[in-house]
Parts: C-alpha cells; sequence; structure tokens
C-alpha cells in the first residue's frame, strides 16, 4: 500500500528533468540574456527627454523615466524609490541648466554617484532667466530649452553624439535616428508657420505667465515682454499681480500664454483685468512618459501660437 | 600701614581681548570669502566678440540657434554627399534660418549665399531689415583642418556664427578673423551656465 503512494524510479527521473528543465532553459538562452543585459539603460528626469532618448535609441537601449508620472518638476522632492532606480542606469541625460536641479543631488545619494551624465543643452545657446529676478544675475538662465524646436533639435544632436560615444556599436544608428527625428521636427515647424499669410506685427506684444516659451516664440521672431511669474514655479503676491498688471496695460500688451497643465486661479484675474486674450501652451510635463509625447505637444503649441497670431492681427 | 593697589573693577582688558577675537574673526572671514570668490559671470569679451544671450535681439538670437543647429545638418550632409549643400537644397529641406517664408520674414528676411574662398566655407545672409536682425555668417571649421585629422567631425571644431550691424552692406571677401572684423562683423560667443541651484555643476 505505501508503495502506491511512493514515486517509481522512472517518475523521480521525470520529475527531477522537469525540476532542472528551468535551469537549462536559462543556460541554452544565456547569450540572448546576456545581449539584453548589455543594453544600456539611459535615465531621464523629464517628459521631453523621454521622448527625445526613446527616438534617438529606438530599440537599442532602454530609456528609465527617473520620475514618475504625474509629478509637477517645479515642486518635486526626491523620494528613496526615485534614488534607488538610479543605480541601475548606465547614463543619465539632463536639461542641467535650471529645471532638473535636484538631480545631482539624486545621483550623490545614489548607489552609483559617479553615474554618466549626458548634458544636453551644451550646445544650445541658452537665453537669460525671465521673472522678477531677471538680469541680477548673468548665470541664471531660462531653462526651457525643452519647449521649443530648434533647442530640441540641438538637445537631440547631442544626445546622439554622446550616447554614440558610450556605445560605439550603434553610434551611426543613433545619428541616423536623431537626424530623422530632427527632420520630423523641423517638418512640424514648418507646417505651423506655413499656415501663417504674413509675419507676426513687429509691434506684437506678448506675455506669459510662466516664463517658460522664450526659446519657441524666437522661432516666431517674437519677444516675451512680461512674465508674470515673480521667479520660476512661484506664485505672485496679490501685490506682485496687481504690478503685473498694470505693466500689461502700459505695454499694451496683445497675448497672454497660460499654462494648460498647472492652471492657476489668478489667471482668470489677469483676464478678467486686462481684456486680453489669454491661449493656454502645454509644458510638456504632465502624463505619461512617451516616445512622440514631444512631437504631439509642441504641434499643440506650434499650432496655438499660431492661432494667437492669426487671432491678433 | 599696608597699601594695597586695587585696580578699578572696569573691563578695560578684556573689552580689548573681545575686539581683538572680534577683528581675528572678521580678518579670517574676509580671507575666506575672497579665497572663495567666484569670477564674475561675465568672462571679457574681445572688442569683435559679442554675447549671444545679452548682446543679441530676440530675433537675432532665433536665427542664431537655428544657425548652430544648422551647421550640424549641414556636416552630416557634407560627410553623406561628399559635397557643400547650396542654399536651394538647404531650403528645399526647410532647414533654418535658409528655409523661405513668414519665420524667415519675421527675423529680418536674410538672402543667403554659400561663400568659399581657400579653406574656409561660409553661408552668409544678407538682412533685408537690419533694424529687425542683423546680417549674419556661418564659417565652417576650415576643410583643412577636418582633413588633416579625418577622425574630428565638423562639430569637434566648432562652426562659427558672426554678425554684421554696420559696416560695408556688400557680401565679405576674406572669411579669415583679421577681414570680418575689419569690415565690421563681430563674433557670438555663446556661454554654458549650469542651473545655479546645481550641487554637482562647477559654477
Amino acid at each position: 500500500m505505501p508503495d502506491q503512494h511512493q514515486p517509481s524510479a522512472r517518475r523521480r527521473h521525470l520529475l527531477s528533468a522537469m525540476a532542472w528543465a528551468p535551469m537549462a532553459l536559462v543556460a541554452t538562452s544565456v547569450p540572448a540574456w546576456a545581449q539584453q543585459a548589455r543594453k544600456l539603460r539611459v535615465g531621464v528626469t523629464l517628459h521631453p527627454y523621454y521622448s527625445y532618448v526613446a527616438n534617438v535609441v529606438g530599440d537599442l537601449a532602454e530609456v528609465v523615466p527617473v520620475i514618475p508620472a504625474g509629478f509637477n518638476p517645479h515642486a518635486y522632492e526626491p523620494r528613496t524609490e526615485d534614488i534607488k532606480r538610479i543605480g541601475s542606469l548606465d547614463v543619465i541625460v539632463l536639461n542641467g541648466v535650471g529645471h532638473d536641479d535636484f538631480a545631482g543631488r539624486m545621483i550623490s545619494a545614489s548607489e552609483k554617484p559617479d553615474l554618466k551624465v549626458i548634458e544636453a543643452n551644451a550646445q544650445v545657446p541658452l537665453l537669460a532667466a525671465v521673472g522678477a529676478g531677471r538680469g541680477t544675475s548673468g548665470k541664471v538662465v531660462n531653462p526651457h530649452t525643452f519647449l521649443s524646436v530648434t533647442a530640441s533639435i540641438s538637445q537631440v544632436n547631442t544626445i546622439a553624439r554622446e550616447l554614440g560615444k558610450l556605445d560605439p556599436a550603434n553610434a551611426n544608428a543613433y545619428t541616423a535616428n536623431a537626424r530623422a527625428y530632427a527632420q520630423k521636427l523641423r517638418k512640424l515647424r514648418a507646417d505651423a508657420l506655413g499656415q501663417l499669410a504674413q509675419a507676426p506685427a513687429s509691434g506684437l506684444r506678448i506675455a506669459t505667465i510662466h516664463g517658460a516659451y522664450d526659446y519657441l516664440l524666437r522661432e516666431f521672431g517674437l519677444e516675451v515682454a512680461a512674465v508674470v511669474e515673480p521667479a520660476h514655479g512661484i506664485e505672485p503676491s496679490p501685490s506682485q499681480l496687481k504690478g503685473t498688471i498694470d505693466q500689461i496695460r502700459s505695454l499694451d500688451v496683445k497675448v497672454i500664454f497660460s499654462e494648460m497643465d498647472f492652471p492657476s486661479a489668478y489667471v482668470d484675474t489677469i483676464r478678467r483685468e486686462t481684456g486680453v486674450r489669454l491661449y493656454a501652451l502645454t509644458h510638456i510635463s504632465h502624463g505619461p512618459y512617451t516616445a512622440d509625447k514631444f512631437e504631439n505637444e509642441i504641434a499643440r503649441n506650434l499650432a496655438t501660437v499660431v492661432r494667437a497670431i492669426k487671432e491678433s492681427a | 600701614m599696608t597699601t594695597q593697589v586695587v585696580r578699578p573693577a572696569g573691563a578695560g582688558h578684556e573689552t580689548l581681548w573681545v575686539v581683538l577675537a572680534a577683528a581675528c574673526v572678521l580678518l579670517v572671514a574676509a580671507i575666506l570669502i575672497g579665497a572663495r570668490a567666484q569670477p564674475l559671470a561675465a568672462a571679457a569679451l574681445s572688442s569683435h566678440q559679442i554675447d549671444a544671450r545679452t548682446q543679441l535681439n530676440a530675433a537675432e538670437q532665433g536665427v542664431h540657434a537655428d544657425l548652430l543647429v544648422a551647421a550640424e545638418e549641414i556636416a552630416a550632409l557634407i560627410e553623406t554627399d561628399k559635397a557643400l549643400p547650396g542654399i536651394e537644397q538647404l531650403r528645399g529641406m526647410d532647414l533654418p534660418p535658409f528655409a523661405a517664408g513668414v519665420g524667415a520674414a519675421a527675423r529680418g528676411g536674410h538672402e543667403w549665399r554659400t561663400q568659399v574662398q581657400g579653406h574656409d566655407v561660409a553661408y552668409v545672409g544678407r538682412s533685408a531689415a537690419p533694424d529687425v536682425a542683423a546680417s549674419f555668417l556661418l564659417r565652417l571649421p576650415a576643410k583643412g583642418e577636418a582633413e588633416s585629422s579625418p577622425k574630428a567631425h565638423a562639430h569637434d571644431e566648432e562652426a562659427e556664427v558672426w554678425v554684421q550691424r554696420e559696416g560695408p552692406a556688400n557680401w565679405p571677401e576674406q572669411l579669415d578673423d583679421a577681414s570680418l572684423t575689419r569690415q565690421g562683423w563681430r563674433q557670438v560667443v555663446v556661454r554654458y551656465d549650469a542651473g545655479v541651484t546645481r550641487k554637482d555643476a562647477a559654477h
């Protein structure tokens, strides 16, 4: 009777073979697995950089957002799990000029304090910071290079070049992808400008709520006359708001660009007090990380600027 | 009779020592602050240079940024086609600032030409509206240098952008620094400044 419940020698062999099967599977697939492991893991901090890197590397590397989707980069405080994620990266791409200054502290606190950093803005001609602090220090620059087509192409080229140095086997593919992506972005800009029958009036005065669109507006030859936020990501106090409203009136501002992603109640006050048309632009810092996020949202911003120029003519 | 001199209970000596200690602290602090002072943000520019961030207007900053990106694309085209791309080709690619249209018109309506002199190659854009934007010149890295070091790509040898606000409105005859400077051209200098609240970057 007990014999009936004991596995026979044959069954024991079979069971042992089945138990070892997964190990054998792993052993035979080591080359593929190792190849997988050799894929670069590239960290990014902001949404547009995810799109840049994803388009440059395609399937040849993995893009890892360090900050989970849903966090506002203006108010982000590093979290333990995000710092831990840095330990798994081979390289990180940074804005580096003021929009992800938290990253340096995160990297030094991580398991890889010497992580290779790609300064995406290395070749971008930076503009001075905006807001009330404008001009107080020549070193404070406007970090929103990721909200324009030209500065984005420059960053894409820099990212492709630096990734190519780290991963020479795929360097040519990165360069080719970067050029194709740049061409796609240029087409978006050309299409938007093509919808304008005539150049914007030279006296077209523009204000923005967040000082983020100087790079974008320079592509239309436009300058921002006033910025409502007193400093990057800081809401104005009532007296500062009054000062801005007076300034908007005295400068004869025709168009104000507000924020789609970070709505604020005081924007309505400005609209009510000045009667100036408001158009919402996106800061491209909201929602899930996707490869086509940048091109979709910058196209939306370009269309909004074109509409604003047309309606103010 | 014994005489005992009792010094007044004033704190003269203590005051002296406290003042001395304070002076020492101030001196040490002054030396430390002086030693750690950062150089002025604006590096001194030569007389033939201007700063892209502070000395160009909005339209010029737009054209300048486009030219730097175009220089990379032109370098890539030279590498694949083994020939200098002409203005028509660049315009056909919608490559700003060469692309015609409203964008170009709003930023000075430059008329572009290629110019080759010896080793120097440049794209020169003469402004149709000098009050909106200056004339521009993009000088590519000299061919001779690139050939002598085949590994050096154009972006390692920086392309340069020059602007001309005044001076003769004719096309430049020579493309070397001295000749350009003589004709009123100024080299645009770009400065990179990392985020000021970054702890890891040198400021």
